[in-house]
């Protein structure tokens, strides 16, 4: 009697009817002898940009027999000028990491089932519908971390008649872009390479990886430029400076306030620069008289003389000196002050005349990217403002419309102003305050519909979960991230076929506007599109696809011209903060929260970047958690001589705990630390259990901090958190 | 002695076991043809005369099939549990190329390893289809039994040891992954069968290489 069972198989073809296999079967079935065949097969190179951080540096990458083989640093692409960094290579054992998702997910039961794409569309669409009658556009949201496809993002939304379209911003930068928009009109850059003075305040390009400007600082020390690095722990970049000064975590802006003092008092600032070029210098030396270095050095812990000597010396260097720019740390969205010490920082460069100026602070060339419309229809913008506030005078004035309130999500969701939300190449639910808070909220929406590649914390709780490929795996849309002294734009293009039943996040887009009814404004390919937005650049798709980036447009010229502020000058003072109600000048602000210097248990948790890791992507992947456990990274620094105090030695177990989270890890005791706080590792804490590599490996510093909103900008404020430690 | 269609029909039983779990599986067991395909192959391996009890899924109360699908899920589904691979290349080095220049190179634990490039070459000569949901799992253990059902039908002894050899010698290491995780019977059954039967093959292939059978 025949087996029935032997009829299930899954192979199909003539071989199985026949009974046999062929001859050249046969013949390429000894292993080793196929290997030896297939070790000469060709290597075909694709230009890409990579995906292991919000970078996306420029890469080759080499594929041979259909698989990844080999990447390489683009040379071409400003950003790395032909290097990759830990992340770029540990994030592609991703690729064939079995755990990615394999289908479109649906929970049913509090567990995923795969299903169809169809299926997902038309069941997301038919609640999102429901959710739109019930309760308006703008009960629907979109938030991402930066990615090419943001722009097709922002037509979804507005095509659904929704504000409510978000980046990670408020977590990260838009304290900064806040001050530097209100000082010079818009965000500049560093001319590193050419500066003969370097002064970094909260910024670490060494550690949060920032490969050409690691090169330019590189190469500016080369070239006999000084290096001094301000920043409470002593960090990768303070490693290659001339100096390092231990700030008291918080109080930059004393420091730079009395750093204006100086050039004030001593009058070395550029006369000439200040008065052709900016507003309301009297009002300046009016206010800075308050804040001399003897008064900064009790706020800040560096000394007087310290603030005198490094004020004259980046004067005497000017205008080719510079302090960067900045970006999370310091004053990018840590403090309740961060937009006042950012705005000092902005005209501190602007006092030593370095603005769009060689060695100094430049306007990088920009690539406008062309419009799709009229060939292909924009979408009316949506009538009502963000429910956050962003923009809206009394609730967060100087808060980035365009990068929204993301954490501020999980608040509007919890009110039930929020409904439903798309989560796309994010995952708030790490890399926001207060997951507790988080997952309430997030958990709250009647529909979370997640677009990533693998089940982080933020899938794990979504009702539905699309797969995206992988970055190697497929094209999007042209970018233009790597500009600086050029315009540059860039693109990211498949080098692989997909493992799975993957797609891309601009055809995720597209699929899920079209079955919501918004097809006629996604009437085009991906290729029209990008051809569509390289047309005014006058760069060809075919010659970017074959180079991955082109430089596009004029080169950077010296001179600062009319500004996009009001006045069309640098605004030392602020006629539009003094508007709204805030001081025209800058003024010292304490930060939100200070520990008490009686309780030896009492610090402020500050955190930071390490080279191999990365927000929430990276710890999962094995080379680069093997990296951590090696070095024995995953710990939380402490100063030395507080430590003492505590009975704690090098390696000892300690409880931090905060009004709203507590966890135990072992520390690190370091003379590279200000006394007064402690550090902790980003890119830990994963509590996902899909990820195994990084399940419940170390700390998040988002599990200590409370749900801030800065009054101002409406930044998460993510230093003010005093946390108690105690040995375990 | 088991002829070579019986071998190639165990084969195919023996990946339909692998396969998730359908609901005509226990029945297709208690076929008299299947019990006695079963009985002569665990004789030959000096096993005795019993196929493994648990095959009959008695234990499993009213639904042994729903039983069995909650434990194949929970060992070799890719989201819960065990996260057991039933993939070759998972458990070998990802490619034996010097050339590669990936940080992973030598890694395991990866999907498309070189046994799947072979695989996938070997149905491309042989004209096979992979079903869509083995395309990123082209060496999976339920596509290498099919196709060393096949090779029982064409190819010679030594051959089908070769390919054993190659593509099936990670067997053991399933079964121990299975052991420490509990597995339920039916699988460690399975496996423990699987492995006996091609170390059995593996042996006779080594040893029995002479001549080359007529190759159709």
């Amino acid at each position: 009697m025949p087996l029935k069972i032997s009829r299930r198989g899954f192979l199909k073809g003539s071989a199985l009817t026949a009974g046999a296999l062929s001859l050249g079967t046969l013949g390429a079935l000894d292993f080793r002898t196929w290997a030896k065949t297939n070790a000469a097969a060709p290597v075909r190179r694709v230009p890409t940009i990579c995906n292991g951080c919000g970078n996306r540096c420029g890469l080759f990458a080499y594929v041979k027999n259909g698989r990844i083989w080999r990447i390489e640093g683009n040379p071409e692409a400003n950003g790395n000028r032909g290097v990759l960094c830990p992340k770029g290579h540990g994030y592609l054992h991703d690729l064939y990491n079995p755990n990615r998702i394999r289908s479109p997910l649906k929970r049913v039961d509090g567990k995923f089932q795969p299903i169809s794409w169809e299926q997902a569309y038309q069941e997301i669409a038919q609640k999102i519908n429901l959710i739109l009658m019930e309760n308006g556009p703008e009960s629907v949201f979109w938030v991402n971390y930066p990615q090419p496809n943001h722009a097709y993002a922002l037509r979804f939304m507005h095509s659904l008649g929704s504000p409510h379209y978000f980046t990670h911003g408020s977590t990260c930068y838009t304290a900064r872009n806040a001050a530097w928009n209100h000082t010079v009109g818009k965000l500049p850059s560093n001319d590193l390479a050419n500066s003969r003075y370097i002064l970094v305040i909260g910024r670490n390009p060494a550690g949060g990886v920032d490969l050409g400007q690691v090169k330019d600082i590189v190469r500016a020390r080369e070239n006999g430029a000084k290096l001094i690095v301000v920043d409470p722990r002593h960090s990768e970049t303070a490693i290659l400076a001339d100096e390092w000064l231990p700030i008291k975590p918080g109080t930059d802006l004393a420091l730079l306030l009395a750093m204006i003092n100086v050039m004030v008092a001593e009058r070395l600032y550029d006369a000439r620069f200040v008065k052709e070029n900016t507003v309301g210098f009297e009002q300046l030396e009016d206010e800075i008289i308050n804040y001399p270095p003897q008064w900064a050095e009790k706020v800040c812990d560096i000394p007087a003389a310290t603030i005198v000597r490094i004020t004259r010396e980046i004067c005497r260097a000017k205008p080719h000196a510079l302090i960067h720019r900045g970006y999370h740390g310091a004053i990018g969205a840590q403090y309740l002050n961060s937009f006042q010490t950012a705005r000092a920082l902005a005209i501190a460069n602007a006092l030593l005349g370095n603005i769009n100026r060689k060695g100094g602070i430049y306007f990088a060339q920009s690539a406008g990217l062309g419009e799709l419309q009229p060939t292909h229809p924009i979408p009316a913008g949506p009538a009502g403002p963000k429910a956050d506030g962003t923009g809206i005078p009394g609730r967060y004035p100087l808060g980035s419309y365009g990068d929204g309130i993301s954490h501020a999500i999980p608040e509007l969701a919890l009110r039930g102003i929020l409904k439903c939300g798309f989560v796309y190449h994010h995952n708030p639910l790490r890399t926001n305050p207060n997951p507790k808070r988080v997952i309430a909220g997030y958990k709250k929406l009647d529909l979370l519909v997640v677009i990533d590649p693998v089940l982080s914390e933020t899938a794990s709780i979504a009702h539905y979960v699309l797969p995206a490929s992988f970055y190697l795996e497929t094209d999007e849309a042209v970018d233009t991230k790597h500009s600086g002294k050029r315009a540059q734009v860039s693109i990211q293009q498949k080098a692989i076929e997909p493992l799975f039943d993957s797609r891309s996040g601009f055809q995720i887009i597209c699929d899920l506007a079209k079955h919501l009814g918004s097809a006629r404004f996604f009437n085009f390919t991906l290729d029209e599109a990008n051809e569509l937005r390289l047309k005014p650049l006058g760069a060809s798709l075919k010659e970017l696809r074959a180079k991955g980036v082109l430089a596009v447009g004029p080169s950077w010229k010296e001179g600062i011209g009319k500004l996009e502020t009001p006045s069309g000058k640098v605004e030392i003072a602020s006629a539009t903060l003094e508007g709204l109600g805030y001081p025209a000048i800058p003024r010292w602000q304490e930060p939100l929260v200070s520990p008490d210097p009686k309780d030896l248990h009492a610090f402020r948790l500050i955190h930071g970047k390490q080279a191999m890791h990365t927000h929430a992507m990276t710890a999962n992947q094995p080379y680069l958690m093997a990296i951590s456990r090696r070095y024995d990274l995953i710990r939380l620094w402490i100063n030395r001589s507080r430590a003492e105090k505590l009975s704690l030695k090098d390696g000892d177990m300690v409880e931090i705990k905060s009004l709203v989270g507590e966890g135990k890890i072992r520390v690190k005791l370091t003379e590279g630390l200000h006394p007064s706080c402690v550090w902790l590792p980003s890119g830990y804490g994963v509590f996902s259990k899909h990820l195994t590599t990084a399940y419940d490996q170390g700390l998040s510093y988002n599990d200590f901090l409370p749900t801030l909103f800065d009054p101002t900008v409406g930044h998460a404020m993510s230093s003010e958190v005093i946390v108690q430690v105690r040995k375990v | 002695m088991l002829t070579a269609d019986e071998k190639a029909r165990f084969c195919s039983l023996a990946a339909a076991l692998l396969a998730p779990p359908e609901g005509a599986l226990f029945a297709e067991l208690r076929t008299e043809a299947s019990r006695s395909l079963l009985e002569k192959a665990f004789r030959e391996w000096g096993g005795g005369s019993q196929s493994p009890a648990l095959f009959s899924g008695e234990e499993d109360g009213e639904d042994p099939v729903a039983a069995l699908r909650a434990e194949y899920g929970r060992l070799f589904g890719p989201r819960e549990g065990a996260g057991i691979s039933l993939v070759e290349s998972t458990y070998k080095p990802w490619t034996a190329d010097g050339e590669c220049r990936m940080v992973f190179s030598r890694s395991t634990g990866l999907l498309m390893g070189d046994a799947a490039l072979h695989m996938q070459e070997l149905y491309r000569q042989s004209a096979l289809e992979v079903p869509e949901e083995f395309l990123s799992t082209p060496d999976h253990l339920v596509l290498e039994l099919e196709f060393l059902g096949l090779l029982y039908r064409s190819a010679s002894q030594r051959q089908v040891g070769g390919f054993i050899g190659d593509h099936l010698d990670w067997v053991p290491g399933l079964e121990a992954e299975l052991e420490k995780a509990g597995a339920h019977p039916f699988y460690r059954d399975a496996v423990g069968m699987i492995r006996r039967f091609i170390e059995s093959q593996k042996i006779k292939g080594e040893v029995g290489g002479h001549g080359e059978k007529t190759v159709h």
